[in-house]
């Protein structure tokens, strides 16, 4: 069921009214367990479409089991080369078409995450930090935790066992309030923003793809708003999402991980992968970058050398995380791309800091010029590179890249650069000067005012929605 | 080793990681305090203080080490 639909409502009032019934935790994680159960079942068409699921998930659960009695390096190496086979089968990955596929159409939503959940798992109990044995139903809580199924945050076991069925959850005016806040919030970012950003793509999209002979200024300029409005589409829907799924969570007492902060606020590449997506960044930083760097430096411990092997692990992880996007050969392009970023943009910390030294540098970074030149670039960048997600046919991918040329390239990153950047220097500009009177601001945050607030959100939601005809999908659901 | 001879060896550890004599560490210290302190010599802190410590880290650990009050502790409990 879509989070954006009326029936996940009711299942949500549903889940939240059999919580709390009874404070009993073993009634709660039935509760949670069967929530799970019938939020993936809602999915289902027919029962055989669950069983590849099934399986990963009693692979993993198995894996799990063997690596808590046989903490070995190969038991672990095995654990996880099985997993990803698995996970690399079940999702069809364009490349692995030799493999073979199972005869049926099953479900694929959330195993992605499922997979990040199971490894961290596994390595954190074979490393110890998991001491306890994990049962099966705990184990089918977490890695299915229905809030989280379809596209994260990623959790840790850690933080998932303090609040599974024990937190004490208070349901005054005050938790409720901030509750429907963070949801209302998070549905205005989703069916205003975004859909109304999506409208806006899915009407240039076909224009810029189809064979026309538009003249080069006229193409640039459709590649640029067209790539932008993706991003503004793709953001609020992911981050919209997200608020729904964390609002959610205070009413169940799940205080779940955030996943965005200010990303297009980033000064660098890095910088911003540290705050778009971040249960996923971390993660990747926990289980590859830190493991690859630590190995990287044992092998060559000069520490001359210690920036060039964290450019090299940078393109490695980053790489990694892009393939993980998709399943065809675009999102090798995508991951590429990601690498080469976070490489580039390493290689140039570390020259400015040698040529400037690293107070010099830092100075440098702080000046205003270069705060919003750094803005623009990093958001250009990835604006650029996310072109890969909306035309996920290599030959759709390379007949645009062929058709702008190094000079079209050139031309809209230049142009997306120029505008975000001036549009942060006018926001900044224009913000403190927005500041409401105290009596306005008294009576918005009053309790007539702050319900009064909520409700036009809804209002302008059901508008928005009315209007636009359709209740918009949720993008990261695919990846 | 109590916590007082932990904060000195650590100190000299991380005055040679990351090349500033004058370093002074407290428990509130965080990498951001730390000119030079990124994720990448992290890891070659990491390294140092298990050879200098005789302790091992898990990846978790590792990632989650959020001050020096938190290093302190997690070798603490280590040796």
């Amino acid at each position: 069921m879509s989070l954006t639909s009326p029936l996940f409502f009711a299942f949500l009032a549903g889940v939240i009214l059999a919580y709390h019934i009874s404070e009993s935790v073993r009634y709660r994680r039935l509760v949670l367990g069967f929530g799970n159960a019938i939020f993936i079942a809602s999915y289902l068409t027919d029962y055989i479409q669950i069983l590849p699921l099934l399986a990963f998930l009693l692979l993993g659960y198995a894996c799990v089991s063997i690596l808590s009695v046989w903490k070995s390096s190969l038991a672990l190496g095995l654990a996880v080369l099985g997993v990803l086979a698995c996970y690399v089968f079940l999702k069809r990955f364009s490349f692995f078409d030799d493999l073979g596929r199972l005869p049926f159409p099953y479900l694929t939503i959330g195993l992605s995450y499922i997979l990040f959940r199971i490894l961290h798992i596994m390595v954190d109990v074979h490393s110890g930090d998991l001491e306890e044995r994990i049962g099966p139903t705990a184990f089918f809580r977490y890695t299915c935790n229905f809030l989280c199924f379809v596209s994260g945050p990623i959790q840790r076991y850690q933080d998932f066992r303090a609040a599974d069925g024990i937190a004490v959850v208070k349901l005054d005016a005050e938790t409720v309030f901030q509750a429907f806040s963070r949801v209302v919030a998070g549905y205005a970012k989703f069916v205003i923003i975004a859909a109304v950003a999506e409208y806006a793509f899915s009407f240039l999209k076909p224009q810029l793809l189809q064979a026309g002979d538009p003249s080069f200024a006229k193409l640039c300029m459709l590649y640029a708003a067209t790539a932008s409005l993706y991003t503004v589409y793709l953001y609020y829907n992911f981050s919209g999402y997200m608020d729904i799924v964390l609002g959610s969570g205070f009413l169940l007492g799940q205080a779940l991980p955030e996943n965005f902060d200010k990303p297009f606020s980033a000064r660098s590449f890095l910088e911003f992968w540290q705050r778009w997506h971040m249960t996923l960044s971390q993660w990747f930083k926990f289980y590859l970058f830190n493991p690859l760097v630590m190995l990287l430096m044992s092998c060559f411990p000069a520490p001359a050398l210690t920036a060039y092997l964290g450019v090299f692990a940078f393109f490695i992880t980053f790489l990694v995380m892009g393939v993980w996007h998709g399943t065809t050969a675009v999102f090798v392009v995508y991951g590429l791309l990601m690498g080469a970023g976070a490489s580039i943009n390493k290689l140039w910390q570390v020259a400015c800091a040698d040529r400037l030294g690293k107070k010099r540098y830092r100075t440098m970074t702080e000046t205003l010029g270069y705060v919003y030149f750094a803005r623009g670039v990093t958001i250009s960048y990835f604006v650029l590179a996310l072109t890969c997600l909306w035309t996920p046919e290599l030959s759709d991918f390379t007949r645009l890249i062929g058709r702008l040329g190094p000079a079209g390239m050139s031309a809209a990153f230049a142009g997306i650069a120029l505008a975000f950047g001036l549009f942060w220097w006018l926001a900044d500009q224009i913000a403190p000067h927005l500041t409401a009177p105290a009596f306005l601001a008294n009576a918005r945050d009053s309790l007539v005012g702050r319900n009064l607030t909520l409700a036009s959100q809804m209002m302008v939601i059901v508008a928005v929605t009315a209007l636009l005809h359709k209740s918009p999908d949720f993008v990261y659901k695919a990846f | 080793m109590d916590q007082a001879q932990i904060y000195a060896k650590l100190t000299s550890v991380f005055r040679d990681v990351l090349d500033e004599d004058n370093l002074a560490l407290t428990p509130e210290t965080m990498a951001d305090d730390v000119d030079g302190w990124d994720s990448l010599s992290h890891i070659r802190l990491v390294l140092a203080v298990s050879k200098s410590f005789g302790v091992k880290f898990s990846a978790s650990e590792i990632g989650g080490l959020k001050n020096v009050g938190e290093f302190v502790e997690l070798i603490q409990k280590k040796i």
